[in-house]
């Protein structure tokens, strides 16, 4: 268990302040955590206590006001629009609650997409894309179009694109939140799964069900850390 | 990259058809409009510009003090004589044009077009090429060359050299003599500023008439000069004026002072006002305005198709929100929107060109303008490059600035906050409606114009007047008209030298004691009963065998009264006053209700009818019918005509038309500019409802909310129009003073103006409101009137 003591994340006084004509709002208190590779941590709290704030900073969307943020091993706190988009490319992917796939495109080429942002040649995506599909088991989903599918069918495309380039790391905002107990926990299992073979996964959830799936749960209120718990069922299995 | 993005475009455009297809429309119909307008104008400043080193040559005309204000095309015939004395004159001509005369060819007499007598400089200043023949030869007496339209009429195949045209009227000339063919000449090229049938030499017939002119004071040629390259027109206006007062032309009887003017050729078909014009021309305020309108159309249609385009932007926001997610830079993000754009663009500049081909016909046909679009014209792509970056970097910098800025990404893409852009769409939409109440207003004010000066009274009945050209003086037309006033039909029959519309000649008031000149007609007592004419004063003796004298109009009479105090006055001065042996005094008869005899554009001048009883005033004969059935009326005229002129055509006109024919470039101008309202509306009804479809769809869960919590149909209806009466009213105070300004300026244009009425403002702005609210509550009703449920389980 070497690779568990190697930090993926590291941020220190994270802070992060949004500025409206009236008020100041602090959605980031001085946030300091510590995220090892290989970890699956969910990030729990009320209604905004921040945790898309934090999510949008550890995603390289958006960068904080203050603090350090460091990314596998990199400073990049305070990076610009291009850099981010540069380190966040093949090394991050997205689960969102509502799925967010594009109507427009088949299942077969929303989840391509990432890989043509890498500017991948059409032969490695066709054979990244189907490995990626069958292991989804959606394969013979490929020529469908995002209102052909169910929810549960929707989030396994979803999360098909967010693996797909093999990123170290899965932000996860509620990915269960808009499907039923089955789908859900199919969707939970494929993050475990994920998260056994090496990928460190970030979740947002509101349910303690689905936290009882991660490592570790941090609690977040009004922008600060209050608890850190270890899940004690987890740490057995570990 | 770019294959993806483009299989996105084109199912996003079929999934989507109402909104892609708004968007082009809105964008074809502005650009049709903006190039329709434009070319014809293009095509109208392009006039004369055929000509070799056109820019070097000027008309000279020579304005009599007093007349300044109604400036004749014809001159004095100085130019020969001054042209010798000037150095910097390298050709001059001098040429007459005859619109309508009569010329008779194998026995058979008919009325000709655009008759001109012309000299060589003539042939060698405007390029005249010569089909057949030499052209060398029309300085020779007696020759003609004719054009191959008329060549191709008369004379088919065969060759008409050598064949003989007997000229027997001009305007002012009669049996000018037989001239013989000498050769054919290509057809004046279109875009010129006169027409010619016939080219007579100026030699034989026409000779005596021509040697005359530099000795009289009389306004019958047109003289033209080309200059050299370092000639300043300016100088030359004032060699004129020093040449003019050291000749012996200053002493002879006529005006003393004279004005020359050098007018550039290549503004004449825009800008004359002269009478006389060689060939109808076109209205430099019309022009100037067309101008105008064709970039407001264009911005109208350019803008919506930003607002819309952001507004789709908008509602796909969320997909370019998850791409950068994925790992798209915001360049790439950028460049596939503009791709977007681009290919919006281009199909509408395709269909843009594709129905200009369609309506062509029909655009022609409506009003009444020559137009051709030529893809070489600078305008066509140079508009196409327009309408791409505007719509492009309009559409860049909004995606640039406002859409990027939002930095909260997940809680976009997890719905939890929306993204609306709202004050770009609102700044966007004002702007449209502004444009739209300032171009109903002014379409409103050019209306009322209109009507005013249809409607102004012109001094005489313009109704069921009918007017015949005679061409035969050897009979006394007082017989045919006695004939004709026996018919039940016929109210009454008068003579007069001219008719309304044509300029009438002119007179010094110096024996009157005013300054100026007046113009006056030649007429006879009929005429002025014919004619409907009142009379204020009346000192006519109708006892009298012969009634003798001039009827002044009321803006002469009363100059005179302010002069002289009374009639008495006035003749005590008259009898002072010195008289050459061939002058007569001026009796004054009567006076007349003002009016203007050559067009309601220009204030009302002094005027005058010299009546009298003799033969040879008789050119037009004006016939006034009883109101009832025209056609059979004419037909009787028409059967007495060729009983008292047997074998001459019959030439008539009704007055009204006359008329209605002078205000030409006021029609026109009005058509096209309520076209053009219609079309702006147009445009802004497709954004506004496009827009209020945008509004209501992001509102779809709002008004689920509220319909759940009781809110009727009618109070949703409220909610969504509330916004856009707002924008209205924003739009109408931004609109009124820009639009009571441009119409006060387009006033000056006129001597009679309408008043500009509040209404006007009023009605536009409510016609405005009006149109945004049907439009908005149209689309707002279907999402009114959805099922809350079903709109809430939608979000």
């Amino acid at each position: 268990m070497l690779l568990a003591f190697y930090n993926m994340i590291k941020t220190e006084n994270l802070t992060k302040i949004f500025r409206t004509e009236e008020v100041e709002t602090s959605a980031l208190n001085k946030v300091s955590i510590h995220i090892q590779k290989g970890e699956f941590v969910a990030v729990m709290g009320p209604s905004g206590c921040g945790k898309s704030t934090l999510l949008n900073i550890i995603g390289l969307l958006d960068n904080p006001t203050e603090g350090k943020y460091q990314f596998d091993g990199v400073e990049v706190a305070g990076l610009r629009e291009r850099q981010r988009t540069m380190l966040r490319k093949g090394n991050i992917g997205f689960v969102f609650q509502s799925f967010n796939l594009i109507d427009e495109l088949n299942v077969y080429e929303n989840v391509e997409l990432p890989l043509i942002y890498l500017k991948l040649k059409v032969r490695e995506r066709k054979e990244m894309v189907g490995k990626v599909l069958e292991r989804m088991k959606i394969g013979h989903r490929k020529k469908h179009f995002p209102q052909q599918l169910s929810g549960g069918q929707q989030q396994r495309v979803a999360i098909a694109r967010a693996v797909v380039a093999n990123p170290k790391l899965i932000l996860a905002d509620e990915p269960t939140g808009n499907l039923d107990s089955k789908n859900g926990l199919e969707v939970m299992n494929l993050l475990t799964e994920l998260n056994r073979e090496g990928t460190t996964i970030i979740m947002v959830t509101h349910s303690l069900h689905d936290a009882g799936f991660a490592h570790r749960v941090i609690n977040l209120f009004d922008g600060e850390v209050l608890t850190e718990n270890v899940n004690e069922r987890i740490a057995e299995i570990l | 990259m770019t294959w993806y993005n483009m299989k996105l475009i084109a199912r996003r455009i079929i999934d989507d058809k109402v909104f892609s297809s708004f968007n082009v429309i809105g964008l074809v119909v502005g650009i049709v409009s903006f190039l329709i307008l434009f070319l014809y104008v293009a095509n109208e400043k392009s006039f004369d510009k055929h000509f070799n080193d056109h820019e070097q040559i000027y008309r000279v005309t020579s304005v009599p003090g007093g007349q300044e204000e109604t400036p004749w095309a014809r001159s004095l015939g100085m130019i020969y004589t001054i042209a010798t004395s000037i150095p910097e004159i390298e050709l001059a001509t001098q040429f007459s044009h005859c619109a309508v005369g009569t010329i008779k060819m194998n026995n058979q007499s008919f009325q000709q077009n655009d008759i001109m007598s012309v000299d060589e400089a003539f042939i060698e200043m405007f390029s005249v090429k010569a089909k057949l023949g030499d052209l060398s030869e029309i300085s020779k007496p007696n020759t003609v060359f004719v054009s191959e339209g008329f060549a191709n009429k008369y004379f088919k195949n065969e060759n008409p050299v050598g064949k003989m045209i007997t000229v027997d009227a001009l305007q002012y000339a009669r049996n000018v003599g037989d001239y013989e063919i000498r050769g054919i000449v290509q057809n004046t090229h279109p875009k010129t500023h006169f027409n010619y049938e016939l080219l007579l030499s100026q030699k034989g017939g026409l000779q005596e008439r021509y040697e005359a002119q530099s000795n009289q004071k009389t306004h019958w040629v047109y003289n033209y000069i080309k200059l050299k390259k370092s000639a300043l027109p300016g100088d030359l206006e004032k060699k004129f004026l020093n040449f003019f007062d050291a000749s012996n032309l200053k002493k002879t009887r006529g005006p003393k002072e004279y004005q020359f003017h050098l007018v550039p050729m290549d503004e004449i078909h825009l800008k004359s006002n002269f009478r006389f014009e060689l060939k109808e021309n076109s209205s430099k305020i019309n022009i100037e305005l067309f101008i105008i309108i064709s970039f407001v159309i264009l911005l109208l249609s350019l803008l919506n198709f930003v607002n819309l385009t952001v507004a789709k932007l908008i509602k796909r926001s969320k997909e370019l929100w998850l791409k950068k997610s994925i790992g798209a830079t915001h360049g790439q993000l950028i460049s596939q929107v503009l791709s977007e754009v681009f290919l919006f663009c281009l199909v509408s500049v395709i269909l843009a060109f594709g129905a200009i081909e369609i309506l062509k016909p029909f655009i022609n046909g409506f009003f009444e303008i020559d137009f051709n679009i030529y893809y070489s014209e600078p305008v066509v792509y140079l508009s196409v490059i327009l309408v791409l970056v505007f719509c492009l970097g309009l559409t860049a910098v909004f995606a640039g600035f406002f859409l990027f800025e939002k930095t909260s990404t997940i809680d976009i893409l997890s719905e939890r906050i929306k993204y609306s852009g709202n004050p770009v769409l609102k700044l966007l939409l004002v702007l449209q409606i502004t444009i739209v109440i300032i171009i109903l207003s002014n379409a409103f004010l050019v209306n009322k114009q209109i009507n005013f000066i249809f409607n102004q009274s012109l001094g005489f009945d313009k109704e069921n007047l009918v007017v015949l050209q005679l061409k035969d003086f050897s009979k006394d037309p007082a017989i045919f008209a006695s004939e004709l006033e026996t018919q039940s039909h016929i109210n009454s029959v008068g003579f007069a030298a001219q008719h309304f519309g044509y300029p009438a000649q002119g007179f010094s008031l110096e024996g009157l004691g005013l300054e100026g000149t007046a113009e006056f007609v030649f007429a006879n007592y009929n005429y002025l009963k014919t004619m409907n004419i009142e009379l204020v004063e009346n000192w006519l003796n109708l006892a009298a065998d012969t009634i003798d004298g001039m009827v002044i109009n009321n803006h002469l009479y009363k100059r005179l009264m302010e002069r002289h105090g009374s009639m008495e006055a006035l003749k005590i001065f008259q009898e002072s006053q010195p008289l050459a042996p061939d002058q007569t005094r001026i009796n004054i008869i009567g006076v007349t209700n003002d009016f203007n005899y050559s067009s309601a554009h220009e204030p009302i001048g002094e005027f005058a009818f010299w009546l009298g009883e003799s033969r040879n005033r008789a050119r037009f004969i004006h016939v006034r019918l009883n109101p009832g059935n025209l056609h059979s009326s004419l037909k009787r005229i028409n059967e007495t005509w060729s009983e008292f002129y047997p074998g001459q055509e019959f030439n008539f006109f009704f007055m009204d038309e006359k008329i209605a024919k002078q205000y030409k470039a006021e029609t026109v101008l009005s058509r096209i500019l309520f076209t053009f309202s219609g079309i702006g509306l147009l445009i802004s009804v497709i954004g506004i409802s496009a827009l209020s479809l945008f509004i209501s769809q992001q509102r779809t869960k709002e008004i689920g909310i509220r319909k759940v919590n009781g809110a009727k149909v009618h109070e949703i209806l409220a909610m969504l129009n509330k916004d856009f009466v707002k924008w209205v009213a924003i739009a109408f105070v931004i609109a009124t003073p820009i639009a009571y300004y441009a119409m006060n300026k387009w006033l000056e244009n006129f001597a009679y103006k309408t008043t500009l009425s509040w209404w006007i403002f009023a009605l536009a702005g409510l016609l405005a409101l009006g149109i945004a609210l049907l439009t908005v509550s149209w689309q707002s009703w279907r999402a009114a009137t959805r099922n809350p449920v079903e709109a809430l389980r939608y979000e």
